[in-house]
C-alpha cells in the first residue's frame, strides 16, 4: 500500500491545489498509509500524526474527507469508492480538466457488488481518466481473501469487463512507476493495476499475519517494527 | 381551487430541462421511458448518464460528481426509507428546517394494476398529489 501511495502522490498529485488528480482510497480502513504519505509531502505535522484515531482529530480512522479536504473521499463503507472514482472523472473529463483519477481497493472489496456495477459502467463510459489499482495481498478481515470467497482472476475479470488490465508486484517500485505511466497514457477506456502485495511488509512478525490486519502494536513489538523497517532494502 | 391534471411524470422530466445549467446531471437506471428522464435525455445527452440496472453504483457515481461540483438530484419512490428518508433525517437536524412533504408510497410492497388505479391505492395520483401540496 504505502509503496504504491507513494508513487501515486510524488508523481502526479499536488495536496496543495484544489484542481489537481484524485485519489480516493476505497478500502478506507489503510488510511494511515495516506497520512503517512500526506506526512512526508508536508501537509500532516509531526504532532498531528499523534492525534491518529483520536475523538475530534482530522486524521480519523477511515478517510473523512470533511475534516481532511486532502484525502479525497469519505469511504470506510467497501465497493463505493470506484463509483465515486467514476463520478469525478465524468466530471473532469466533461470540464477539461487534464487530471487523473485513482482508485484504491482492496481484493477482499472485490466480493462487492457494486465494484462491478461501477466496472461495467466505467468501461461502457470509456474513461481514460479513471485508474483502479487493486491491493491484491490475500489476506481480508477474517482469513485468506480466497478462502473467504475466491476472486480468481481479477485481472481477466476487469479485462472481460473492457478495462486495459495488468498485474505488478506491488513493492517493486520500478514496477509500479511503469505500470502507472502505461495507465496514464491509455486513452481507450479505464485502466486497472493488479498489484500484488504483502500485508505488513518489512515487519518479519506481521508479514502476511491476518492478525494484524488492524490491531496495534507497543512496546518490544513497536521496538521491532522499527528495526525491522530500518534494514537496508525496506 | 381549480387545477388542471398533467402526467406527473412527464411534468418532472421536462421540468428537468427548465432547470438546466451546465453543471446539472441527470442519472437514470434504465428507466428512462418511465421516470420520463427521457425529456432530459433528448435535450441534454452529454449530461445524462446511463447507469444500467446499477443504481447503487449510480447513487455514488452522483457523489463523486458533487465532490468535483456539480449538482445531481436522486430520486426514488417509497416514503420510508431510502433516500426519502435519509433527505428527512437531514432536514429534521437542521434548526430552521424547511417545510418537509413526504408524498409516496408508504413502506409496503405495491400490487400490480392498471396505472391509475395503483397511483389511486397508493396516493400518488395528481389529485393526491394537489390535495397534499394544497393542504400542508
Amino acid at each position: 500500500m504505502i509503496d504504491l501511495l507513494t508513487a501515486i502522490y510524488w508523481t502526479d498529485v499536488d495536496p496543495t491545489q484544489t484542481k489537481r488528480s484524485k485519489v480516493i482510497l476505497s478500502k478506507g480502513h489503510a488510511v494511515p498509509a495516506q497520512y503517512a504519505v500526506l506526512h512526508q509531502m508536508g501537509i500532516l505535522s509531526d504532532d498531528e500524526m499523534n492525534t491518529l484515531r483520536r475523538m475530534d482529530s482530522r486524521l480519523q480512522g477511515h478517510p473523512c474527507t470533511h475534516r481532511l479536504p486532502q484525502v479525497d473521499a469519505t469511504t470506510g463503507l467497501l465497493g463505493q469508492g470506484l463509483s465515486i472514482g467514476l463520478g469525478m472523472a465524468i466530471a473532469k473529463r466533461d470540464t477539461g480538466d487534464p487530471h487523473n483519477v485513482y482508485v484504491i481497493c482492496g481484493d477482499g472489496e472485490m466480493h462487492e457488488g457494486q465494484i462491478w456495477e461501477a466496472a461495467a459502467q466505467a468501461a461502457h463510459f470509456a474513461l481514460p481518466n479513471l485508474i483502479c489499482i487493486v491491493d491484491q495481498n490475500g489476506l481480508s478481515s477474517s482469513g485468506v481473501t480466497n478462502d473467504v470467497m475466491n476472486n480468481r482472476d481479477l485481472q481477466a475479470k476487469f479485462a472481460a469487463f473492457g478495462w486495459q488490465s495488468e498485474t505488478i508486484d506491488g513493492h517493486d517500485m520500478g514496477q509500479i512507476l511503469d505500470a502507472l505511466a502505461r495507465a496514464r497514457t491509455w486513452n481507450k477506456g479505464p485502466y486497472t493495476i493488479i498489484a500484488h502485495t504483502v500485508k505488513g511488509k518489512g515487519v518479519s512478525y506481521m508479514e502476511n499475519n491476518v492478525a494484524y490486519h488492524s490491531s496495534g502494536i507497543a512496546g518490544e513489538l513497536y521496538d521491532r517494527a522499527l528495526a525491522d523497517l530500518s534494514k537496508e532494502g525496506c | 381551487m381549480a387545477y388542471q391534471t398533467v402526467s406527473l411524470r412527464d411534468y418532472v422530466g421536462k421540468t428537468l430541462n427548465k432547470f438546466y445549467t451546465p453543471q446539472i446531471y441527470v442519472l437514470d437506471g434504465d428507466l428512462s421511458g418511465a421516470t420520463r428522464s427521457q425529456h432530459f435525455q433528448a435535450e441534454h445527452p452529454d449530461h445524462f448518464i446511463e447507469c444500467g440496472i446499477s443504481e447503487t453504483s449510480g447513487v455514488s457515481i452522483a457523489t463523486g460528481l458533487v465532490m468535483e461540483g456539480m449538482i445531481v438530484t436522486v430520486e426514488n419512490h417509497t416514503v420510508l426509507g431510502g433516500l426519502g428518508g435519509a433527505v428527512a433525517e437531514m432536514l429534521a437536524a437542521h434548526p430552521s428546517h424547511p417545510p418537509l412533504l413526504r408524498v409516496g408510497v408508504q413502506d409496503e410492497f405495491t400490487q400490480s394494476g392498471p396505472t391509475g388505479q395503483v397511483k389511486e391505492r397508493y396516493g400518488l395520483s395528481g389529485r393526491h398529489v394537489a390535495q397534499a401540496v394544497l393542504h400542508s
